[in-house]
């Protein structure tokens, strides 16, 4: 499959195989939105001077006001899970929708070390980065390290269109950083413990699979990593071919069908591994001229006259007359 | 007109028509759309098999489809897409004709004309050329001495119904003695289309192979051009021909288009092996120099774009779209297109009253 994706050139760029200069000629098409939508300018005109003119770090802006912050004092929480990653696609949507639609909710900030911390709003500064966008509007909480630290952790939970395994991810991150046991972080994240011990049983699945979810967080949830992890138990030995069930979820297949594909799968591997039933059986007369050949596929038996003399019909009444006895055999001595 | 249509049977499977519609729905539902416009969908009833859908079947479906978008729009003269390279064999011709192929089946008219006295176009679109043919430089002398033109009796069809039309091109090309005395040769495929508006509003879309190098010839199609493609080798001396290509463009933007829009750029990167460092490195510089022209897709490394010719007989030669649809090749070339298609601004118009018919 990975042979079939494309190469983009802004793929390569992205990755880091090549790292072109920034060309001196004009681009020629520039999308580059150098300000919010209108309405949102006009609605925050007023506070725009306050927050240009106030220096970072200084303390003359009351809390939990919504003021115009200029990103580049903006950093991101040291405490979100390092490897959270960001895709570029639905970083772009919500770029579009920030100018589209302007903002609705406020990012938050809390001042650290003359610049500003960020608390919510990771995407949406990246976002607004990507397109070009100087100024969002945040607030500022006033919040020490440990509060931030349990805020950030826990912004993302209520969320909607947050993934079993991006919860998995948070609770992993939150356990690792001495929060206590699944218990205590299931009170943390007000959820049951038995959600987080579902969750992170997700990032016990083998590699590969996970590897398939970091890419793509919204694969599958908690109702399929039961059904997986319950195949993995049952066929230690075929975890690739579980890999392969998961993998036909990035082709659209609904995760319900796993269980049936992979035990469909696992019948045809299994019956393909002995052959000795499709080997055709040969009868010869005695000076060693094939006569007929026979062939069971499952319950089908498939009889092959081979020789050109032997008289077919009398050969079928033969078998017929032989497939009675057999009948009357087990059936007489029931009745 | 050459009488007989050289790949009547082409066509696509129901996954591509699908993309190249922009359906998005299910097969069901697009199976009807296409009973609905172009008709029956089984190839023989009761058997089961699905026909594929051959260029002006698409046409017809996303006519269809757009059927309010597109009416009664005014067909203009088609925009001409010109790919050229100072440096030879880098893939213009293949790139030309699968890009050319790929826009008939997306279900656009297009013309290809094959601008380089090799004729490797005539003969990768399956036309032999070892034959009485009048390629674009004798119709262009014709605009040039004011003489009457015939340009239908250049044209062979490739795919049937006007989707997919060559103007062909043998060694007799090269002789561009006429020109260096002509007056105003720079204009003289403009002066071609508006002699002939009628034949060209036919189209959708003029594809122009020009041969490598820098003639009379490859000037005046680079001048009927809005955006030139280039087609680039990841390698060095590929990217440094690209200057010249570049000095070629800034001449005649300080000349002929003295005064009318601007000619663009547009580079495909062809051929390129991501396990080459080399590779990487020449396309980091041209990434550096020309990122905004570039193309996104990068056009891979593919056995299946050698196979197309068939040495033998030309006229067994069938593009990558179709022998292989599912393969990389025709994966990288239905990308690029689609971004031709954008850049270009190459549009559909509704059906007209013979083509309705």
């Amino acid at each position: 499959m990975s042979q079939r994706k494309q190469v983009k050139f802004s793929g390569l760029v992205d990755k880091g195989v090549i790292h072109p200069k920034a060309p001196d000629v004009p681009p020629i098409h520039s999308t580059t939105y150098t300000e919010v939508t209108p309405e949102a300018a006009q609605s925050s005109a007023p506070r725009t001077d306050a927050a240009s003119t106030a220096i970072p770090g200084e303390v003359h802006l009351p809390p939990d006001q919504v003021i115009d912050l200029d990103l580049q004092f903006v950093d991101d929480s040291p405490f979100q899970s390092p490897n959270r990653s960001y895709d570029p696609e639905s970083l772009d949507e919500l770029g579009a929708a920030l100018v589209a639609a302007g903002q609705r909710e406020p990012i938050q900030v809390r001042r650290k070390s003359h610049r500003y911390e960020l608390i919510a709003g990771h995407r949406r500064v990246r976002a607004a980065r990507l397109r070009g966008l100087v100024r969002l509007k945040a607030v500022i909480v006033d919040m020490d390290d440990t509060q931030a630290e349990l805020a950030v952790l826990t912004h993302n939970e209520g969320r909607e269109d947050l993934t079993d395994y991006e919860r998995a991810k948070a609770y992993r991150h939150a356990i690792d950083r001495g929060h206590g046991n699944q218990k205590e972080v299931a009170a943390m994240f007000a959820t049951s413990t038995t959600n987080v011990s579902r969750c992170l049983s997700m990032l016990r699945l083998p590699q590969p699979i996970v590897d398939m979810l970091e890419k793509k967080p919204s694969l599958f949830g908690i109702a399929v990593t039961e059904t997986l992890n319950q195949l993995l138990a049952d066929y230690p030995e075929d975890q690739a071919l579980v890999v392969q069930a998961v993998d036909r979820l990035n082709d659209g297949a609904p995760g319900t069908s796993i269980r049936t594909w992979f035990e469909l799968m696992h019948k045809q591997r299994t019956r393909a591994a002995l052959p000795a039933n499709s080997r055709p059986k040969v009868v010869t007369d005695p000076s060693g001229r094939q006569l007929y050949t026979a062939k069971r596929d499952g319950r089908v038996i498939t009889i092959r006259i081979s020789a050109p003399d032997v008289d077919a019909d009398s050969t079928l009444q033969t078998l017929l007359e032989s497939l009675k006895l057999l009948a009357q055999g087990p059936g007489s001595a029931k009745s | 007109m050459h009488a007989e249509v050289l790949r009547s049977n082409h066509g696509v499977r129901l996954k591509l028509a699908k993309e190249f519609v922009g359906f998005t729905d299910t097969d069901k539902k697009f199976r009807e759309l296409a009973r609905e416009a172009i008709g029956d969908q089984l190839i023989m009833p009761g058997s089961g098999a699905y026909k594929t859908y051959k260029a002006h079947e698409i046409r017809q479906i996303r006519q269809k489809l757009m059927a309010e978008a597109i009416k009664g729009t005014q067909t203009s003269l088609p925009p001409v897409v010109n790919f050229r390279m100072s440096k030879g064999g880098t893939g213009k011709t293949t790139c030309s004709s699968n890009i050319g192929t790929c826009l008939a089946q997306f279900g656009h008219r297009v013309l290809i004309i094959d601008g380089d006295p090799q004729g490797s176009l005539s003969k990768q679109l399956g036309y032999d050329i070892n034959q009485q043919l009048t390629h674009i430089g004798a119709l262009l002398e014709r605009v040039a001495k004011r003489k009457p033109i015939d340009i239908e009796e250049a044209l062979v069809p490739v795919y049937p119904n006007g989707m997919l039309d060559l103007i062909p091109a043998d060694i007799t090309l090269a002789n561009d003695s006429w020109m260096i005395n002509t007056v105003g040769r720079e204009s003289l495929f403009l002066r071609l289309m508006e002699a002939e508006a009628d034949f060209f509003r036919r189209y959708d879309v003029v594809i122009i192979d020009s041969a490598p190098g820098t003639s009379l010839l490859t000037t005046v199609f680079m001048a009927a051009s809005n955006i030139i493609t280039a087609v680039v080798l990841p390698e060095p001396q590929s990217v440094l021909a690209l200057e010249v290509l570049e000095a070629n463009i800034e001449e005649i933007n300080e000349s002929v288009r003295r005064n009318g829009p601007r000619l663009g750029l547009h580079i495909i990167a062809n051929r390129y092996r991501q396990t080459y460092k080399s590779h990487n490195e020449a396309l980091e510089r041209l990434g550096s120099k020309y990122a905004p022209y570039l193309n996104d897709t990068i056009i891979r490394d593919y056995a299946g774009f050698l196979r197309e010719t068939d040495m033998d007989d030309y006229t067994k030669s069938v593009p990558v779209l179709e022998s292989e649809p599912n393969s990389v090749g025709a994966r990288d070339i239905i990308d690029v297109t689609k971004a031709i298609v954008k850049l270009y601004n190459i549009k559909i118009s509704a059906p007209r009253q013979a083509e309705a018919a």
